[in-house]
This record gives C-alpha cells, sequence and structure tokens, in this order.
C-alpha cells in the first residue's frame, strides 16, 4: 500500500529533485545568480523561478551556492577505487568525476576495467588515460633503452587499443621508472596514435625543479609533433633554489598557444609534493629493476657513489639536509611515518638512511618544495585547472597527502575566501568547465538544462579543508549536498551514481 | 529561408550532415575557458556538432585555418529604435560580431512592443532583436513630460502599461533617470514600476540618476529598485564622468560587490571609450526641459527664467570640473551640419563671438532652440574605463544604434565597440585576455538577460556565430571619422544564416525577435 502511494505521488511530480533558492555558480566563470534548479532522471531538466513545479525530493538551498560537481582530472585512483567504491575522500571535497591514469601509471586493459566498474556502484564518474610507463613495461620491463622499431610498433598496439576502449588519451610519468628511459621521439610517436582519436597528452613533466623550462618545451614539443592537445600536469617548481620561476614558465606556455598550440595546466593547492622516496636517488640506480637496485645496494663502491650523488642532488636544489621530506607510508616500519629524514637519521647520514629506507621496501614521502607566491601565481592563471593528484584513501590507514581530502575546498576556503587569490566564480571555473573542455566531457562541468546533474550544493563562507599534513584523515567539511547523475549518498556512505566515461573520439 | 518553397532544396540539403561545416577553428566558447581547436557543425539554426568531424559533409563548408569561433556577441545596451526600420540587417552591429541586441534602453523603448515587434520581425532582421520596456516611454503615455510626482492612479496605469510590456515580451525595465521626464520620478514610482515587471522576471537596467559626485547613491538607488522589484540589476555603461571623480571607480565597483555579497544580482556593463555620447539638454538644468519644446522656448524668451537657466549650468559645469565646453563636441545637427564634429567652444567662436563662459552658455541655448543637438562628451578617466573593463561582471555593450552610413557624427561605438575591445583592450595593450574578452561579449551578458540558449558554444543552442582572427581585428570607426565599419569579422552567422561571408555582408536575414524567456 505505502509503496502504491509512493508511486502515485512520484507520478504527480514534475521532478526527481527541486533544489530551490540557490546561488547558481554555473561553471563559466560568470557571475552567480539566482535560481531554482530541477532534476529528472539524471539530468538537469530546468533551472529558472520554477515556482509551483512538483518534485519527489525537495532542498531549500537558503541562498547557498550551487556549482557543477567537481572535474578531478587527475588522480591515481586506479589501484584503491575498487577497494573503496564510496571514495568518499573525493566525494565530502565536492569531486563528482575523476580521470584517473595520470603520471604514465594506468590500467594496461582499458576495456577490462571499464567493464568490471560498470557492475560495480561508485561515487564518482571514471575516465582514464592509458599510461606510457604502464604500457612501456609491458614491453621493455624496466629497460633503460630506446625501444627498438618492434617493441615501438607494440606499444603503439598497446595504446591504440586502450584509446579504442575509451582512454582519454596518454600519459606520462617521466621522472618514473621506466618512463624516465624513453627518448622524446618514442612519447611523440605513441602521441600520435592518441592523436588519432582524439586524446589529450597529459605529462608529469621529466624534471620540474632546475630543467623545468626544458621539461615544458619537451612536452609542448611532444604536442607540436604528435598535433595532441597537452595538459601539464600539476605544475609547480620544486627547488627552492628555483622559487619564483612561475612567470616565466606560464610565459613558456602562453608562448606556445600564440603558435597555435592547444596547451592547459593543472595544479593541486599545496606547497609540498608527494611521491615515492626513490626521487632522491638518481635514477640510474633503478635501472632493470629492483633486484639490480639492490645489486648496486650490495655493492660498497657504487652505495658510496649512490650516496654522494644523493647529497650533491639535494645540494643543486638548494637545500642544506632532507628535513624538508616526511616520510608518509613505509611498511617495514610504520613508526617512521611523521618523522622527517632528518629526524630518521638522527645526526647519522641522511643519504645512508634514505638507501636504507629504499632497502626496506622505500615508501611515500611529503616534500615541502614550493614557494607560496608561485603556487598562487599558477593559481591566478585562467589556463591552470585544479586537481588533486590524490587517490581512493583508506580512512586512517597511513599518511598520504592531504590534497586526496581538501584539494578543492582548500582553494575555496584559503585561496577564495581569506586570501582573495582568486573570486569564487573562478575558482569553480577551473574545477569544472575548463576540465570539461579540455577532456571533452560532453554535458558536464556546467549548470545547463540537458546536462548531467552533476552538482554540489555549499555556503562558501563555510566550506573549509580539514585534512593536513600532520592529520590527513579528515574530510573536507561544508559540501552539504553532493550529487552524481542526480544521485546522491542517501545513507552518507553508499555509493551512488557514478558512471564510466568512455572517450568518444 | 525557414519556409523555403523549393522542396528539390530541402531533399538536397538534407543529404549533407550539416548546413554549416565550420573545420579546424579555434573555438573561443564564451565561457571564459582557454581555446581549444574543433571543427562545428551548424544545422537547421542550432549549433548540432563540435568535435573532430573529418568524415562529415555540409552545404557549405568554411575553412577557420586557426581563426577564432565564437559565440556572435550579444549587446545588451542598445538604442536601435528608429535605426533598425530603416536598415533592418544592422549592418554596422552584424560586421562589428553583434549577432543579437537588446533595446529600449535609458528608459526609452517603444510602448507597445508587441505590434513593434511583430513589424521589425517582418522586415526580415540581420541580427536578433530584444527589447526592455521603457520607464521615460510610459510616463510619457500616462504623465507627458510635467514635472511633477505620479499619483496612485498614474502609478496604476504605469504599471499596467510595464507589464503589457512584459507579457509582449520585454526582457525587463529601464530607466533613464538623468531624461525627462524619467528625471521627475522618484524611487519609490521606479520601484513600483519594478515590481510590475518583476512578476515575469527579467532584469532592470538603469542609466542611473547620476554617474559623477552622486553615482553612489545612484547605484544604491538602482540595486534597490531591482532588488525591492525581484529583477536581476544591470547598471548601464558604468562610469565615473565627472573629471574630479577621475579614479573613484574603485569605490564604486566595490559598492557593487558588496550588494553581490549580500545576495543582490547586480551586473554592470560599458563600452571601451573615454567620451560620452548623449544629447545637448543633459548640460541644462531638467526643470527647463519640461512640458515640451514650445515650454522650453518660452522659458528661454523670459529674461528672468532664461538667467535662472545660464546660472545653473555654470554651476553644472563647475561641478564637473571642466574649465569651459571643449570637452562637448557636437555629433549631429541637422540645421548646420558644419557644426557637426566640433565642439561648442569652436561652435562659439565660429559664431564670431569671445571665447567665455557665458558666450558659449549661449551657444548652446540657441542651439537648443534649434532644436538641440545629439553630442559627445570627453568625460571619463582611462584609469576608470581599464578598471571597469577588468572588473570580472562587466559586460561589453555598444551604447549605439543602428546607423545610417554617412549620416551625422556619430560615437564611433556604434560601429566599433567590440573589435576595439578585441584589438585595444587585448591585442595592444592586454588589459583582458582574448577569451575573457569574449565572456563578457557573449555568455556574461547572456545570463543575465536570460537568452538561455545563446552566448556559447555548446551542441544545441542557436548558431550565432563569429569568425574572425584575433591578430586582425580591428575597429576603424574614430570620434573625427565614424563612419568605418569594423574589419575582420570574416564570418557572422545569426540563427545558422550566414550574414557576413569573407567579410562581406549577404542579403539573407537571419535575425529575429527574442522575447523574453519564461523564468
Amino acid at each position: 500500500m505505502t509503496t502504491l502511494l509512493l508511486t502515485a505521488l512520484a507520478l504527480a511530480a514534475d521532478y526527481d529533485l527541486l533544489i530551490t533558492n540557490a546561488r547558481v555558480v554555473d561553471g563559466s566563470g560568470n557571475p552567480w545568480y539566482h535560481a531554482s534548479v530541477a532534476v529528472k532522471d539524471g539530468k538537469i531538466a530546468a533551472i529558472g523561478r520554477l515556482t509551483g513545479a512538483k518534485a519527489t525530493e525537495n532542498i531549500d538551498a537558503q541562498g547557498r551556492v550551487l556549482a557543477p560537481g567537481f572535474i578531478d582530472v587527475h588522480t591515481h585512483l586506479e589501484g584503491s577505487i575498487e577497494l573503496h567504491p564510496d571514495a568518499l575522500n573525493f566525494h565530502r571535497d565536492g569531486v563528482t568525476t575523476v580521470i584517473t591514469g595520470n603520471c604514465g601509471s594506468s590500467h594496461l586493459d582499458v576495456a577490462g576495467f571499464f567493464d568490471r566498474i560498470s557492475r560495480k556502484q561508485f561515487s564518482v564518474n571514471i575516465a582514464t588515460f592509458v599510461g606510457h610507463n604502464t604500457v612501456r613495461r609491458e614491453i621493455m620491463g624496466a629497460q633503460k633503452r630506446p625501444a627498438t622499431p618492434a617493441e615501438l610498433d607494440r606499444m603503439r598496439a598497446l595504446v591504440e587499443k586502450a584509446m579504442q576502449a575509451g582512454a582519454v588519451g596518454l600519459s606520462t610519468g617521466l621522472e618514473y621508472i621506466p618512463g624516465t628511459f624513453a627518448p622524446t621521439d618514442e612519447i611523440i610517436e605513441l602521441a600520435k596514435v592518441a592523436s588519432k582519436y582524439g586524446g589529450v597528452y597529459a605529462s608529469h613533466m621529466r624534471d620540474e625543479g632546475e630543467k623545468v623550462i626544458e621539461a615544458i618545451e619537451e612536452t609542448i614539443n611532444i604536442g607540436r609533433q604528435a598535433k595532441i592537445p597537452v595538459e601539464i600536469s600539476h605544475i609547480k617548481q620544486d627547488t627552492k633554489k628555483f622559487w619564483g620561476m612561475s612567470g616565466k614558465m606560464l610565459e613558456v606556455i602562453e608562448s606556445a598557444r600564440r603558435e597555435g598550440l592547444d596547451v592547459t595546466v593543472d595544479q593541486y593547492p599545496y606547497i609540498a609534493y608527494s611521491t615515492g622516496i626513490g626521487l632522491l636517488v638518481p635514477s640510474w640506480a633503478f635501472a632493470g629493476g629492483d633486484g639490480e637496485f639492490r645489486k648496486r645496494l650490495a655493492d660498497p663502491a657504487t652505495r658510496a657513489k649512490l650516496r654522494q650523488e644523493i647529497l650533491e642532488m639535494n645540494r643543486r636544489k638548494a637545500y642544506d639536509d632532507f628535513s624538508y621530506v616526511t616520510i608518509a607510508n613505509h611498511r617495514a616500519n610504520p613508526a617512521l611515518i611523521g618523522q622527517t629524514i632528518t629526524q630518521i637519521a638522527n645526526g647519522g647520514d641522511e643519504a645512508e638512511t634514505i638507501l636504507k629506507l629504499l632497502e626496506a621496501g622505500g615508501g611515500q614521502g611529503v616534500f615541502k618544495a614550493m614557494s607560496e607566491a608561485d603556487v598562487e601565481k599558477f593559481l591566478q592563471h585562467p589556463l591552470v585547472a585544479v586537481a588533486s593528484d590524490g587517490s581512493a584513501v583508506e580512512f586512517g590507514s597511513g599518511q598520504p597527502h592531504p590534497r586526496s581530502y581538501g584539494t578543492n575546498a582548500r582553494v575555496l576556503a584559503r585561496y577564495v575566501r581569506e586570501r582573495g587569490v582568486i573570486r569564487l566564480e573562478e575558482a569553480i571555473r577551473k574545477m569544472t568547465s575548463l576540465p570539461a573542455a579540455r577532456f571533452n566531457l560532453k554535458g558536464r562541468g556546467l549548470i545547463a538544462e540537458g546536462y548531467w546533474a552533476d552538482l554540489v550544493l555549499f555556503d562558501p563562507n563555510k566550506v573549509t579543508d580539514q585534512a593536513t599534513f600532520e592529520k590527513p584523515h579528515q574530510y573536507a567539511s561544508g559540501f552539504d549536498v553532493v550529487l552524481v547523475n542526480g544521485k546522491s549518498q542517501s545513507d552518507g556512505k553508499s555509493p551512488a551514481g557514478g558512471q564510466g566515461l568512455r572517450h568518444q573520439p | 529561408m525557414r519556409f523555403s518553397p523549393f522542396v528539390l532544396c530541402a531533399i538536397t540539403a538534407a543529404a549533407a550532415d550539416f548546413d554549416v561545416l565550420i573545420r579546424q577553428a579555434k573555438v573561443v566558447d564564451g565561457t571564459g575557458n582557454p581555446w581549444f581547436i574543433a571543427d562545428v557543425g551548424v544545422k537547421d539554426g542550432r549549433i548540432a556538432a563540435i568535435g573532430r568531424l573529418a568524415g562529415k559533409t555540409a552545404d557549405r563548408e568554411i575553412d577557420a585555418r586557426g581563426r577564432a569561433l565564437s559565440p556572435g556577441f550579444i549587446d545588451v545596451h542598445t538604442h536601435i529604435e528608429g535605426g533598425i526600420e530603416k536598415i533592418p540587417r544592422g549592418d554596422n552591429y552584424l560586421l562589428d560580431g553583434v549577432t543579437t541586441v537588446v533595446t529600449g534602453n535609458c528608459g526609452g523603448s517603444y510602448a507597445d512592443l508587441g505590434t513593434w515587434f511583430s513589424r521589425i520581425d517582418q522586415m526580415g532582421l540581420g541580427l536578433n532583436v530584444a527589447s526592455l520596456i521603457g520607464h521615460n516611454t510610459v510616463r510619457s503615455e500616462v504623465m507627458g513630460t510635467s514635472f511633477k510626482k505620479a499619483t496612485p492612479d498614474e502609478i496604476k496605469k504605469m504599471q499596467e502599461l510595464v507589464e503589457k510590456g512584459m507579457r509582449d515580451g520585454a526582457v525587463g525595465f529601464s530607466t533613464g533617470l538623468i531624461y525627462i521626464p524619467g528625471t521627475y520620478s522618484d524611487t519609490s514610482e521606479v520601484v513600483a514600476l519594478s515590481q510590475a515587471a518583476g512578476k515575469f522576471g527579467g532584469v532592470y537596467a538603469s542609466h542611473m540618476r547620476d554617474e559623477g559626485p552622486q553615482v553612489m547613491e545612484a547605484i544604491e538607488e538602482a540595486i534597490k529598485a531591482g532588488r525591492e522589484g525581484g529583477l536581476r540589476v544591470q547598471l548601464s555603461h558604468f562610469k565615473i564622468d565627472n573629471r574630479r571623480l577621475w579614479g573613484k571607480s574603485d569605490q564604486s565597483i566595490a559598492l557593487v560587490e558588496k550588494y553581490r555579497t549580500l545576495g543582490v544580482d547586480v551586473v554592470v556593463d560599458q563600452y571601451p571609450y573615454d567620451r560620452s555620447s548623449t544629447n545637448l539638454g543633459i548640460t541644462l538644468p531638467s526643470w527647463a526641459l519640461a512640458d515640451g519644446s514650445m515650454a522650453i522656448a518660452e522659458r528661454l524668451k523670459s529674461a528672468e527664467t532664461r538667467a535662472r537657466i545660464v546660472a545653473e549650468m555654470k554651476e553644472m559645469l563647475s561641478v564637473k570640473g571642466q574649465p569651459d565646453y571643449s570637452y562637448a563636441a557636437v555629433a549631429g545637427f541637422r540645421q548646420e551640419p558644419a557644426y557637426e564634429g566640433k565642439t561648442i567652444s569652436d561652435i562659439n567662436l565660429m559664431k564670431g563671438r569671445e571665447k567665455s563662459i557665458d558666450n558659449e552658455v549661449e551657444t548652446i541655448l540657441e542651439l537648443m532652440a534649434a532644436g538641440g543637438a545629439q553630442m559627445v562628451y570627453r568625460s571619463m578617466g582611462e584609469s576608470d574605463v581599464d578598471r571597469i573593463m577588468k572588473y570580472a561582471n562587466t559586460a561589453i555593450a555598444s551604447d549605439g544604434g543602428v546607423r545610417e552610413f554617412g549620416v551625422g557624427m556619430p560615437h564611433p561605438r556604434s560601429y566599433g565597440t567590440n573589435a576595439r575591445v578585441l584589438a585595444e583592450y587585448v591585442r595592444k595593450r592586454q588589459v583582458l585576455t582574448l577569451e575573457d574578452a569574449v565572456r563578457r561579449m557573449t555568455s556574461l551578458p547572456a545570463r543575465t538577460f536570460n537568452f538561455r540558449d545563446r552566448g556559447v558554444i555548446r551542441e544545441g543552442l542557436a548558431a550565432d556565430l563569429l569568425l574572425f582572427d584575433p591578430a586582425k581585428v580591428t575597429d576603424l570607426s574614430t570620434y573625427e571619422r565614424p563612419h568605418q565599419y569594423t574589419v575582420g569579422f570574416d564570418f557572422v552567422l545569426v540563427n545558422g544564416t550566414v550574414m557576413v561571408a569573407d567579410g562581406q555582408l549577404t542579403d539573407a536575414h537571419g535575425g529575429r525577435v527574442l522575447r523574453h524567456l519564461p523564468e
């Protein structure tokens, strides 16, 4: 009887959901306007006064801001989303769509990945790149040498297969193994395949410090040669010695756009990055894989050479020690989490400490290596989108970078509300229509009739990131309603609404 | 075009995927986002596809060769009444990239919009036309130009006329509170009429009561009218129009922002020039202009009244911070075209009189007695023009009209507003980025005036499109030689119809009247 009555009511309603009295920040960068927004069948059905409209569910926004759900184009969740399908750290930060497979690392079998996620419920829409490191490793392992023509052909075939399965483009991580061993020409050849399918080339560049200008030029040149749009991932100047270079970096990118090359950028709003501590060691140490690495460490002369090069590399970056690197996870000894390398060395040889940590399995570090002035300069530039570089984390586990929890809330709280670095509407554009346009995510990134009902409701005076480097496991607060394809997490935790987003060429 | 009698043509057209296909354009989509390269297909007046359309066919293909493709510009502050009837194609606007105009600004519109809309729609419009319902128009209908407060009965009659205008499809209500007779109204009258319009939703667009010493109070009044009427507020041709106050736009912008924070949806528009243009009458006290030309002539004949007018004019000039009337140039004066382009100070000398303020005032009164003149005033500071342009919520709008080529000495804004922003403020001085400038010409005005299917390049929206080379587009119109069309908008499509091809106007008519969409 109850069911019948509910059905009857639903039939009488014009809409599934009606959000009234909102300040609509529509994603375009235009000033907010007052409106009510109606949702039906997962899409935005009407925008306006909507007086007298009936809906099954009603939300009074009470003047809060309604924005498109955030599109986070730089994530790494292929390893975690199936374990944490609620993606709560993203969901509570207002994210409704993620692109994963960044920095060269993705599922190799993109078709299989989409197939698997189509059978489960998720709280975010998911798109993916095909990763260069993944493809190269499949064909060549971790060998430090150029690919043979035959190997290149096989890599091309893998990229093509992934693009056909719906990858949004090709990603590289040229500071990582084995991508760093690839010459530019190899990447151009693979990017041409992605270009054929209308994809984008996204790169964690070869260098983000001393040689960042050359790295940007390499990235742009790949776009030029392969005729493919370029996304520079998590732009930064990560070396103290070169702080203040943001203006010059942006000028190189603007100059490429003037040339007619379509280059855009993304960024996370923190002065620290997070990655494996292997980054502190010269890359030749890892050539050939873990076995080869251990052999090198076992040789006292090579080990001494490595120690020397580690210290030299650090000095070149204008650092006196490794106190800017905090251990974020280390399976062999979780007690070290939260300590800096300097603290762990405790007056001993810090390079040796690093090698010992790597011998014990390595782990993630948080590197406080950027200047606030550069971060703000990038954020103010209209080509730069906001993206977390985060993953779907397990609540309470390890010491992850807070960006997985608080990227968007931090932009809105710190850089919009507190510091006035950018306007609210501009910040929202960087989280919505800019990434949607870049990756051709049709029907997303704007509040417009006929668009998918990916929506977030929040009070811009209240929304706040809570995660810190010291206490990262804290959800952002203030995103009161988050809808993904018109669905919300009704009980506050069950995943709902997300879809796999296959790229349409 | 919409009702093609040629069935055969229709069948042939159906064979192609699109009516028009623009290939390899830098799409500046109107949102403010960076351009991206794409093909754009147009069919049945709408944007049908955006992306890689390599295998698709079209009746007409245009190779963009890296030129920018943007939404057609939406000019929300125009005065095309009169001009559009003579030139329904709207040549000066189309060639400056404008595909939609909102007219009926500054309180002046047609009273019977329904009839006017039907009439111009049948003339074969070149661009889309929407209108506000004007306060001065409805007040003149009910009260003439009498200098008095409206009675409750008069308010009711004016409200009915505003409501009729809104039902006929007006996009909102406009005022021109420095003009006759709007300037005789008080705030409560304006609020009462805004409320009449507000039942339908829409915009309150105001040429405010003051743009100089009282600009802050004038902003407060406009916001009150919009807020209490339930209308979005558009502050027209935002400026600091007083030499002594140059540089104070930081304060007027801050006031606008304060009200946005409080929840009032208020935005502004601007034309990109440091000179304004309006009639000569604004140099006289408004009471002197009441009740029509006969009454004005009577006042000027009375020595006593004339002396009062002269004294107030000199006071007004002093408040403006102008040493004489050399800031005021005649733009249009039928009786003596030789005066066009000359300042009041010049004309005074041409009349063989010595230079003095009294003599220049005399010159103005003589021109007024001869029917008045259209003027260009050099009255704004460059720093304010720049600051207002950089303000994120400023749309670009011309305040111009549809011009008869070669007639008079109009302000160049009718010919070159958008090209000037792109040439001077984007390309040369880099005050704005290309994408942000285009946003101010497209999606920003579209959102305020509720043109929900225009202002962005998106599938399903009306195909109002422009193709241009941002490195070349240039306004040629100047104060000295205004009658020069903008160059550089190579293709202009209005509702999918090609109105400009390779920089040349076509004989098509793609425009239509845009009546207010329900809110």
